[in-house]
């Protein structure tokens, strides 16, 4: 699998403000790539970088193996961008909208009429095709954004935070559209600060935070990266404190924490730890309430590198 | 109360346009105020000419000072063809008169026949005027001259006869004075129209953004008290702004305001206030945005001044203009005004309750629809 | 993709109600109540009106009813009533006549205003009064001149000519026309503005989807530009049709120049709305209208739309202005047209106007240009 995108030693400073510090990143032909970070991060800076509108300080980009400029329009082809901002014109119906941006792209007229056929029932706005955007809702807006930036068929996409503010619903079927567009032979840039749906949509994923990159790599890679690997919670009223002294002498277990009445052990690796848990109990006679057992998320991982949540807002 | 106080936040927003609005009026007002205001009396209307002597003689001269004593010298910045016309057409100088070289000579010799070139305005009053006088004076010098007097007595007789004036009585005029605070009222009109739409309107439309609606509608708080706490706001909004137009008559015309004429004018304007707001009422519960609002300000707002006799005086305006201006209210506003300032002379307090009933009655029936509107409204949604 | 791009702007403009109601239908509706207004006020009060007049009559004076007789009737001076004294002070009261003449011994006038009528009344019986006096006067020194003398007081023939400087359209109020269209072509700035807007990356998120897309900005602005020239250009032909047609202003007849006046205004205030939408800040839609607005009025108020005598004041103290101020430029340029046999003035003020158009354009097409920004 070949490098699409190259990025080496980016930097990028608004003034003071360091955007980007010595960024890495590369995606390869065929998979989603998920950019997760928490808002400010730098994952919108890269991307506009990435699409030539952003001049930076230093580094190296290079987009199906070649410089990306301003007027590398035989690059441009090939790319769509999905932006965070609805970007369509209020006063053009949704097939005039979709019509006039994959027109940007394709002149020949058959060829595109057909394309914007496709666009429009592949985020199912088939219904409301001469409807203006005034009339949609929020969910309908967005798949409506999805469709013009994707209606050429470009081999390289951005979908930047598509899902903000969106109703489960359109969220779905957003997804599932990216997917298809994957499966369809598209290579997928991702950005969200949802891990779910990252977790959920991306076969790599890049971790970054304050302009750096954290980590990156498929979510087994990043996980086996934190020494968590298992965290258990069991409901215990009135738990002695020599049984936490205990518990925290139990093979694997590294972080003890009790507060109001659950019990959470964190373990680095090792097996039959709920087990060991549960055998404690049982000999020590404590009665249980719900026992649960975690594997490690994305957030994990985040809060692990970076000591904050990275679930700010959701 | 939540909501009174909610409505003066809201109108925090419109503050600087209005602010705006009051200051370049009032600022226009001091302007107009400290123009001259006509002189009693009998004096002959003078025009602004331009007379160039080009003979340079004693007989030319004693021309030029004739037509300058009636009439004010206007110098222009030259004499070519395209300035004269430019400063005609600007009415900065009514007459060009060039005196001929030889104009004497023509005198003397009695052929003076289409002597003088004169550039005006073709038709116009004062064209006629300044001509008229021009050719008085030399037929009356040429008929002394023909009567073999010599020149220097020609010249003296001509103007002795010319210093002879139809005894004039003026009678005292019955017409509504120009005063300046009946000019600062008129344009109350166009004034009050747009801060009340342009202050009012946006305020409203926060109000009945269909979400804020239904918070208001949920919660515990009555409809009866929401109304009640618009509509003080809208009377306290209405009210300062009378005040303020108030205050700064005071300060302008005080002592033409504080009579009987002046308290009655104030009522008016407090009237043709209220028609003001039930206008920007119903601008604010039937538009959405505020592009609209501009829109609407500025039509009715113009409209209502230049039909309604506020920018032009009703006399000028044609019958069927006067018609179409009885159906809005600015025009029932200038003629309650007018009457203030005809009170005892030919006006009576009758027609000016008139006045302020129809404008009443057109503030009731405009509040109506747009409550009717507001009530069609929420039944639909 | 160029015609593609010009359909799609067309559109854009055409669906965009906001800037074609200020351009179309605020310049009509103004202009209508302009029209409705003092469309005639100049008639009634500048132009040459007989003067009605009572005549009361206490002692008969045959030659002065036979002068009377003389400057009445059509395309008089006056129109002289006969009346009982009451009737005549009844009728100066309500202002069915302005003035009273009371025939005597001696000729007396009363009025009860000041204004050009009592000013033409008394200098008609000055005139009279005048001219009897001369005769008595050349009775007293020699009797025997006196026919040769008094055939010069009624010479037949003016001892002057009137002279026009134009054919054209001499009532200054049609000035509010002129300023009116001149409004239109600068709010023509609000459709530039937003179209610019739209193209930038770092203005609007639409500006970010052309950007990225492989088409050239020359052909996006080049597009866009045309499209938004020729509505404009067609807006302001209709507002001027209507004027000239339904209003029935006399705009002159060199109508090959107005209109090329119209288009050049029209491009004028595209490019100035596009120079507003291509700065960097302040940025938004709300705040770059905002400036659009106040910059086309500031203008056409200098331009005499509000009041007539602005731009003739400015004209001769700070001449400078009206010859920068396109709103002028384009009212002078009007009544250059309307008055002139020569097109030297207006061929001055058109190339000023292209002049200022090429250095908005090119600084607004400069800033579009760039496609790639330090921030967005």
């Amino acid at each position: 699998m070949s490098a699409i995108i190259e990025i080496k030693n980016l930097v990028k400073r608004y003034k003071e403000l360091i955007a980007l510090d010595h960024f890495n990143l590369e995606v390869r032909e065929g998979e989603i790539f998920g950019l997760l970070g928490p808002n400010g991060s730098g994952k919108t800076t890269t991307i506009n970088c990435i699409l030539s509108l952003l001049t930076y300080d230093k580094g190296d980009i290079r987009v199906f193996g070649e410089k990306m400029t301003p007027s590398s329009y035989e690059l441009k082809k090939q790319i769509g961008v999905v932006m965070q901002d609805v970007a369509v014109f209020d006063e053009l119906t949704v097939r005039e909208n979709v019509d006039y941006f994959c027109g940007l792209y394709i002149s020949d007229k058959d060829l595109r009429k057909q394309y914007v056929k496709e666009a429009i029932e592949f985020v199912g706005l088939e219904d409301f095709s001469n409807f203006r955007p005034k009339k949609l809702s929020g969910g309908l807006l967005r798949r409506l954004n999805i469709a013009c930036g994707i209606a050429h068929k470009p081999k390289l996409i951005f979908f930047d935070e598509p899902t903000v503010a969106v109703d489960p619903q359109s969220r779905n079927n957003i997804l599932k559209g990216i997917e298809q567009l994957n499966r369809d032979g598209a290579t997928i840039v991702y950005t969200s600060h949802y891990m779910e749906e990252v977790e959920q949509l991306c076969s790599r994923i890049l971790i970054m935070d304050k302009g750096r990159s954290i980590a990156s790599g498929t979510k087994e890679e990043l996980k086996k990266m934190i020494k968590n690997t298992e965290k258990i919670s069991v409901e215990v009223p009135h738990l002695q404190k020599q049984a936490l002294a205990d518990i925290s002498l139990l093979p694997h277990a590294y972080d003890v924490d009790y507060s109001e009445n659950v019990l959470r052990v964190s373990f680095s690796g090792g097996t039959h730890n709920l087990v060991r848990i549960l055998d404690y109990m049982k000999s020590n006679d404590y009665t249980l309430g719900r026992v649960y057992s975690e594997l490690p998320t994305l957030n994990d991982v985040f809060l692990e590198i970076t000591g904050t949540e990275l679930r700010d807002n959701a | 109360m939540q909501v009174f106080k909610l409505f003066f936040k809201i109108l925090k927003s419109q503050l600087t346009q209005i602010i705006m609005y009051i200051v370049i009026f009032i600022i226009i007002a001091y302007i107009i105020a400290g123009s001259p205001s006509a002189m009693p009396g009998y004096s002959e209307q003078k025009q602004d000419i331009s007379v160039v002597d080009e003979d340079g003689t004693q007989t030319s001269g004693a021309l030029k000072d004739y037509l300058l004593l009636l009439n004010n010298q206007i110098e222009l910045d030259g004499y070519d063809f395209e300035t004269i016309q430019d400063e005609l057409y600007n009415r900065n100088t009514t007459n060009v008169i060039f005196i001929p070289k030889g104009f004497e000579d023509a005198v003397l010799s009695g052929n003076t026949g289409e002597i003088l070139d004169i550039y005006n305005i073709p038709g116009t009053m004062a064209a006629s005027v300044v001509t008229g006088q021009a050719d008085n004076f030399i037929n009356i010098l040429n008929s002394y001259i023909a009567a073999e007097m010599n020149l220097n007595d020609a010249l003296n007789k001509t103007k002795e006869t010319l210093s002879e004036k139809t005894d004039i009585s003026f009678l005292s005029d019955s017409g509504e004075a120009a005063s300046p605070l009946s000019i600062f009222l008129t344009y109350i009109a166009y004034v009050f129209i747009t801060i009340a739409v342009n202050g009012v309107s946006p305020v409203i439309q926060v109000f009945n953004k269909p979400a804020l609606r239904k918070r208001f509608n949920c919660s515990s708080y009555k409809m009866s008290r929401f109304n009640a706490g618009l509509i003080a706001g809208i009377t306290i909004f209405g009210i300062a702004v009378c005040a303020i137009f108030t205050t700064a008559a005071l300060f302008t015309h005080g002592s033409e305001l504080l009579s009987v004429k002046g308290l009655l004018s104030i009522l008016n304007m407090a009237v043709y206030m209220v028609v003001s707001l039930s206008i920007a009422y119903l601008i604010g519960s039937v538009s959405t945005n505020a592009n609209i609002v501009s829109m609407l300000s500025n039509v009715i707002g113009l409209g209502f001044s230049f039909l309604g006799g506020v920018f032009v005086p009703l006399e000028f305006l044609g019958d069927g203009i006067i018609k179409i201006a009885h159906f809005l209210p600015s025009y029932w506003y200038i003629i309650a005004k007018k009457s203030i300032f005809n009170l005892g002379n030919g006006s009576t307090y009758i027609e000016i309750m008139q006045g302020m009933g129809i404008m009443l009655a057109f503030a009731a029936a405009i509040f109506t629809v747009t409550l009717a509107i507001i009530k069609s409204r929420r039944s639909v949604a | 993709m160029f015609f593609h791009n010009l359909k799609y702007n067309f559109l854009y403009s055409l669906r965009a109600r906001v800037p074609l109601f200020w351009t179309l239908v605020f310049p009509i509706a103004l202009s209508t109540f302009m029209f409705m207004a003092f469309g005639k006020i100049n008639e009634t009060t500048e132009q040459f009106k007989a003067v009605p007049v009572g005549i009361v009559t206490v002692n008969d004076n045959a030659i002065f009813h036979q002068v009377l007789d003389e400057v009445s009737g059509e395309d008089g001076l006056l129109i002289p009533k006969e009346m009982t004294e009451d009737n005549a002070l009844e009728a100066l009261d309500d202002g069915d006549i302005d003035g009273i003449i009371y025939v005597d011994d001696k000729i007396s006038l009363s009025i009860n205003e000041n204004g050009i009528e009592q000013t033409i009344l008394s200098s008609f019986v000055d005139r009279y009064i005048q001219t009897q006096s001369t005769v008595m006067n050349i009775l007293e020194t020699d009797p025997a001149k006196i026919q040769t003398a008094a055939e010069k007081l009624t010479a037949g023939t003016p001892n002057y000519r009137e002279l026009t400087v134009s054919d054209g359209n001499t009532d200054n109020l049609v000035n509010y026309f002129y300023a009116i269209l001149a409004m239109s072509c600068l709010f023509a700035s609000f459709i530039g503005i937003s179209s610019t807007l739209n193209l930038q990356a770092n203005l609007s998120a639409l500006g970010v989807r052309r950007s990225v897309a492989p088409t050239h900005k020359s052909t996006l602005i080049l597009t866009s530009f045309i499209s938004n020239l020729v509505i404009q250009f067609t807006v302001e032909c209709l507002a001027f049709m209507y004027m000239i047609f339904i209003l029935g202003i006399n705009f002159g007849d060199k109508y090959p120049a107005i209109l090329l006046l119209l288009l050049i205004g029209s491009s004028l205030g595209l490019s100035m709305g596009m120079f507003i939408g291509s700065l960097s800040k302040p940025a938004g839609e709300g705040i770059k209208m905002g400036i659009g607005i106040s910059v086309s009025m500031t203008m056409s108020v200098l331009a005499d739309l509000c009041a007539n005598g602005i731009q003739n004041a400015i004209e001769h103290t700070i001449p400078l202005i009206n010859r920068i101020n396109p709103a002028a430029l384009i009212t002078d340029s009007f009544y250059a047209l309307n008055t002139f046999d020569n097109y030297e003035r207006f061929t001055r003020n058109m190339l000023i106007l292209v002049l200022i158009t090429a250095l908005l354009l090119t600084r607004a097409i400069f800033m579009i240009r760039r496609n790639r920004y330090a921030s967005i």
